[in-house]
């Protein structure tokens, strides 16, 4: 498979969404610790922000970041 | 006019402090880089797949072809993006009972509403033009041939934009209709897919937003009556779902 391109020119294309990914995984990984979750634990959050790409850590964003309100 | 722009800076702060720019971003702007990559390595990737056929030599991916798979993820999941991003812009606030504050000072709600409505609206449409750009950038490095010209997609892009207003519009209006906020954001998604089937009603289709994209697709948009009284309709779906909007808050008991 690919075999049109080689590794350099694959990560060449690939390397802008690497580079994103990784620091949103990291970002919402940190903020995951330090915040705290809600909706889902912890380790459950972990799975879905590292397995699933882009929309594990939208999906953590938005339904399992905790808020400051939570809490109170 | 002083309570009005402290809305509106609230609303951005509070975008900023609850990374709803971030994922709207991500949400519209990722795929902008993600598309003509994934289109660029496709008939690689089929030819792995079905071996012995060449299953790409029967497809013609070119820069149209690019920016047109480009609308194409705007419309299936950005779209729902955008839903799952702004359902509690309006529930939350009376959920988290925010709202009573600035109604106690005495300040209006139709300058909150209007303040969210601009906010979000000011950074979707600067969302989808950089998508458009950086798209229409990627598409040319990686599919040299059959070039769109750069304003026939900015055309495109202005459409996409006013039917992405309408869809925020939307979400509000659905957002002050119920409590809970995911129920809104799956509403919003519902009506949003359901436009294309009542596009096929002819007498209808020009009064919808949903001519907006079908046109946009199309990249040779030319602004003639038909698509001029489509967006008219569009801008006064948009009022009047923002009245709606307005006229349902101040209905709602706040305790």
């Amino acid at each position: 498979m690919l075999e049109g391109f080689t590794t350099f020119e694959l990560l060449k294309l690939f390397a802008p969404l690497i580079i994103f990914e990784l620091i949103f995984k990291v970002f919402c990984i940190v903020k995951m610790i330090k915040e705290g979750v809600r909706n889902l634990s912890i380790p459950i959050w972990l799975i879905i922000i590292v397995l699933l790409s882009t929309f594990g850590p939208i999906s953590f964003l938005l339904f399992g970041r905790r808020r400051n309100y939570d809490k109170s | 006019m002083s309570s009005y722009k402290a809305y509106f800076k609230k609303e951005l702060i509070e975008g900023i402090r609850n990374y709803k720019f971030l994922i709207l971003a991500i949400g519209i702007i990722l795929f902008a880089i993600l598309d003509p990559i994934m289109l660029k390595l496709l008939p690689e990737i089929l030819k792995g797949q079905t071996q012995g056929v060449d299953i790409s030599q029967f497809m013609n991916i070119n820069h149209r072809f690019s920016i047109t798979n480009y609308m194409n993820d705007i419309y299936n999941i950005a779209n729902i993006v955008i839903a799952l991003t702004l359902m509690g812009v309006i529930t939350d606030e009376i959920k988290d009972k925010n709202i009573v504050i600035p109604l106690t000072k005495g300040l209006n709600l139709e300058g909150l509403v209007i303040a969210k409505t601009l906010v979000y609206s000011l950074i979707i449409t600067s969302f989808t033009f950089v998508g458009f750009i950086i798209n229409y950038y990627y598409s040319q490095i990686l599919f040299p041939k059959d070039l769109v010209s750069f304003s026939s997609v900015m055309k495109s892009c202005l459409l996409y934009s006013i039917y992405l207003l309408f869809v925020i519009s939307l979400i509000y209006l659905l957002s002050s209709l119920f409590k809970k906020g995911i129920i809104a954001a799956l509403l919003s998604i519902l009506i949003i897919y359901t436009m294309p089937l009542i596009m096929n009603i002819k007498i209808l289709s020009t009064y919808l937003p949903f001519y907006l994209i079908k046109q946009a697709n199309n990249f040779n948009v030319i602004f003639d009556s038909t698509l001029i009284i489509s967006i008219l309709w569009t801008l006064i779906y948009i009022v009047i779902i923002t009245v709606i909007t307005i006229e349902r808050l101040k209905r709602i008991e706040i305790n």
